[in-house]
């Protein structure tokens, strides 16, 4: 499995920032339905960088178009 | 600070959303030495689509896509044809973010990781999406002239370089079919990407101003971009130039003038990398209003963050590499004229019926 620590680390990092930086600033506010649509866009986000850090192969919606049109082709 | 654009930064950051595209369109026209007539002709396509936009957001003023939408089919039916252009919006945004960075690390930054170019790109687009529309029109009124006199600059010093006979034969070896599908792929990549404009339409203010923005935007990218493509035709040939993947910096590396002034191709990198902040500054951006629209937040900037999240980590995995990019591009107008074209047609119809209607009933209550 080819896991770079380097971009693990990054990727919390920058998480982590965004919840200190603009996070809070939703939950400050009251905002409680933008706090749920912006932890689950932010969730399924971060899901899907550490899969691909992991090396996980994560199925890209442009390669199945790829395919179907380069069959058609 | 105003929310509003002047017509100058409107069309400034059009153009540059436009130019953008200039970094893989030049190498897929498909029809070798006379892709620069396919530019061309693919006028015939890209004017009558732009007037469409424009009348779409001259019927409404002052109004985005989603307000549109919601007007003409309703709150659920409007919310179902805004999220298809959520979808394809993130497809350009991401589509950018893959290409800009992956040119970035070809050319180089070879050993430093794709997520950290990626990053870098989408935190400056984070940025000036949330200083706001104008911040994005006064970066592009500034940006423009500079690309604008770099890619002068290498038109001009590419001179010793040029030769006519790369040109020949002219319109000898293709078929109109052929010449109809590289006018598609131009239509799509790049100009047919401009539909995002319709989410702007809150931020442009006047008499006929989606027009002059429109047209403005056409004619001074199609000016750049067609010599843009003449330039690297003529100093590359058309087969150096299409087995290329990067055919504008290609060309720039061409230039040598005495001993003093070579290595010149890092200026069209230059190019690319503010395009391509614009065009994702201009994504970024229609896609947090209509986010925020589709969602019922209080403001746009509440979702700029998480959208640039779920665009790195779609950045990271959609291309393995660059060859599976230019692969898509190729590909690409099948997935982008229903969004491009007939979407937004079917829309400006609904509209015009529905003014119409509207306009009759005034009548007859007036009467």
């Amino acid at each position: 499995m080819n896991v770079s620590i380097q971009a693990i680390a990054l990727i919390v990092i920058l998480f982590a920032l965004v919840v200190i930086l603009d996070f809070r600033r939703l939950v400050k506010q009251k905002l409680w339905k933008d706090c749920v649509v912006y932890i689950v866009i932010s969730v399924v986000g971060f899901s899907l960088l550490m899969l691909t850090e992991f090396g996980v192969e994560v199925p890209s919606p442009f390669q199945y178009i790829l395919k179907m049109f380069s069959a058609e082709k | 600070m105003s929310k509003y654009l002047t017509k100058n930064q409107a069309i400034y950051a059009m153009t540059l959303f436009i130019f953008a595209g200039n970094i893989m369109s030049a190498s897929v026209s498909g029809v070798d030495q006379d892709s620069w007539i396919a530019m061309l002709t693919s006028l015939v396509f890209i004017v009558p689509l732009f007037l469409i936009y424009a009348r779409l957001m001259s019927l409404f003023p002052e109004m985005d896509i989603n307000e549109i939408l919601e007007q003409l089919f309703g709150k659920v039916a409007g919310k179902i044809v805004l999220s298809v252009f959520i979808v394809f919006v993130f497809l350009v945004c991401t589509m950018t973010v893959c290409m800009v960075g992956d040119f970035v690390q070809t050319i180089a930054l070879q050993s430093t990781p794709h997520i950290v170019i990626a990053i870098s790109l989408i935190t400056a687009a984070a940025y000036i999406v949330f200083c706001g529309a104008r911040t994005i029109g006064k970066w592009a009124y500034v940006m423009l002239p500079i690309a604008a006199f770099l890619m002068v600059l290498t038109l001009i010093l590419s001179y010793n370089r040029y030769d006519i006979e790369n040109l020949l034969p002219i319109a000898a070896e293709h078929s109109i079919m052929d010449f109809t599908n590289a006018s598609a792929n131009f239509l799509s990549f790049p100009y047919g990407d401009a539909v995002v404009v319709l989410a702007l339409g809150s931020h442009l203010k006047g008499k006929g101003i989606s027009y002059k923005v429109l047209m403005g935007a056409l004619i001074l990218s199609f000016l750049i971009l067609f010599a843009i493509q003449i330039r690297n035709l003529i100093v590359l040939g058309p087969y150096i130039s299409f087995t290329k993947y990067y055919t504008s910096y290609t060309a720039a590396g061409y230039i040598s003038v005495g001993t003093f002034i070579n290595r010149i191709e890092g200026t069209i990198s230059l190019n690319y990398i503010i395009a391509g902040i614009a065009k994702v500054s201009l994504c970024l951006f229609a896609l947090a209003k209509m986010g925020s629209s589709l969602f019922g937040m209080k403001n746009h900037k509440n979702i700029i963050i998480p959208v640039c999240l779920l665009l790195l980590a779609f950045a990271m995995f959609n291309f393995r590499n660059v060859m599976e990019i230019f692969m898509f591009a190729e590909v690409y107008k099948y997935v982008a004229l229903p969004f491009q074209v007939v979407l937004p047609s079917v829309i400006w119809i609904v509209a015009e019926v529905r003014m119409a209607i509207a306009r009759k009933k005034a009548a007859s209550a007036a009467a």
